[in-house]
């Protein structure tokens, strides 16, 4: 058979992480493991995920859970998948750059998640609202010194640069960067605010 | 004051009282000594061992026996103080609970 048959790549793009277990769930479902995925970026737009075939049926039967974590050591980011690991989890995640960590695991049912209450679904929006809103942000301040430096060299006429190629940068850094940024603060806000009003 | 601990805080400051544990010790343990009623999953953990360890409740000790570099937890003096005083705060939500229940029997 072809390798074609056994491989299966996608792109996508969440803004919530419930949406994206469903949907890791259904591939699986129909067929297809997870092996690897690259970090959401706001730059890169979603995720790149890397899909086999399943070898058994109870394979399909395992279950997905996402976890938003930033590391600034090895050490730390070993630490937190070992724990995984030993719970019986499978980290997917590969490496403490890494800030979106999908799990797997077979566990029977009362096992199946990677959060045992609410406040830690709480906090898992808290840390992906917090990055979101640093990448608008910086983001934005990217897209102001843009602009700013266009208007200085076009008005010392220090460059040929013309204006319409000042707005031509605003608009890319702004429609590739801020917008996907701000579409993901503001997906994970309503989903916060879900959880808020469950908790009270 | 304190706010009142989550049900999971409480619970890991109760496993660490006695001896320091590592991650996976730390979920058995609750799991075992309450006989399966309370399970903590690994990223509640891990999100509970980072606040206490923000509020010096817990902290980490050193340990070179094992291959594998993991860390062991250990309550501090303050922790202890924290969870007798939730403790103190259950058994009398308790005993009020049961004055005004056993009232009406």
């Amino acid at each position: 058979m072809k390798k074609g048959n056994y491989v299966k790549k996608k792109r996508k793009y969440f803004d919530n992480f419930m949406k994206e277990e469903q949907w890791l769930q259904q591939m699986l479902q129909d067929g297809w493991i997870l092996q690897e995925y690259t970090n959401d970026n706001p730059i890169e737009y979603g995720s790149k995920y890397l899909f086999t075939r399943v070898h058994t049926e109870d394979e399909k039967k395992g279950t997905y859970k996402i976890d938003f974590h930033s590391f600034s050591t090895k050490e730390e980011f070993d630490e937190y998948t070992s724990l995984f690991e030993d719970a019986g989890w499978k980290a997917l995640t590969r490496h403490q750059k890494h800030t979106k960590h999908i799990f797997y695991t077979n566990l029977p049912d009362a096992r199946k998640d990677i959060f045992s209450d609410i406040e830690s679904y709480i906090e898992r929006e808290e840390r992906k609202i917090a990055s979101s809103l640093k990448h608008v942000k910086i983001s934005i301040g990217v897209t102001f010194i843009t602009f700013l430096l266009g208007i200085i060299l076009t008005i010392t006429n220090y460059n040929s640069m013309r204006f319409s190629q000042i707005a031509w940068a605003v608009l890319i850094v702004f429609s590739f960067y801020t917008m996907p940024a701000y579409t993901s603060y503001k997906g994970h806000k309503k989903a916060y605010t879900v959880l808020m009003n469950q908790q009270a | 004051m304190m706010n009142p601990l989550s049900e999971s805080t409480y619970l890991v400051l109760l496993a660490l009282y006695h001896e320091p544990l590592h991650g996976y010790g730390i979920i058995k343990s609750i799991e075992d000594v309450s006989g399966g009623t309370f399970i903590i999953a690994p990223g509640t953990l891990y999100g509970v061992l980072n606040n206490l360890q923000k509020q010096k409740l817990i902290e980490t000790i050193k340990e070179e026996t094992f291959s594998r570099k993991k860390k062991t937890y250990c309550i501090t003096e303050q922790g202890k103080d924290i969870l007798q005083a939730e403790f103190k705060r259950f058994q009398s939500m308790v005993q009020f609970t049961e004055k005004i229940i056993g009232e009406q029997e």
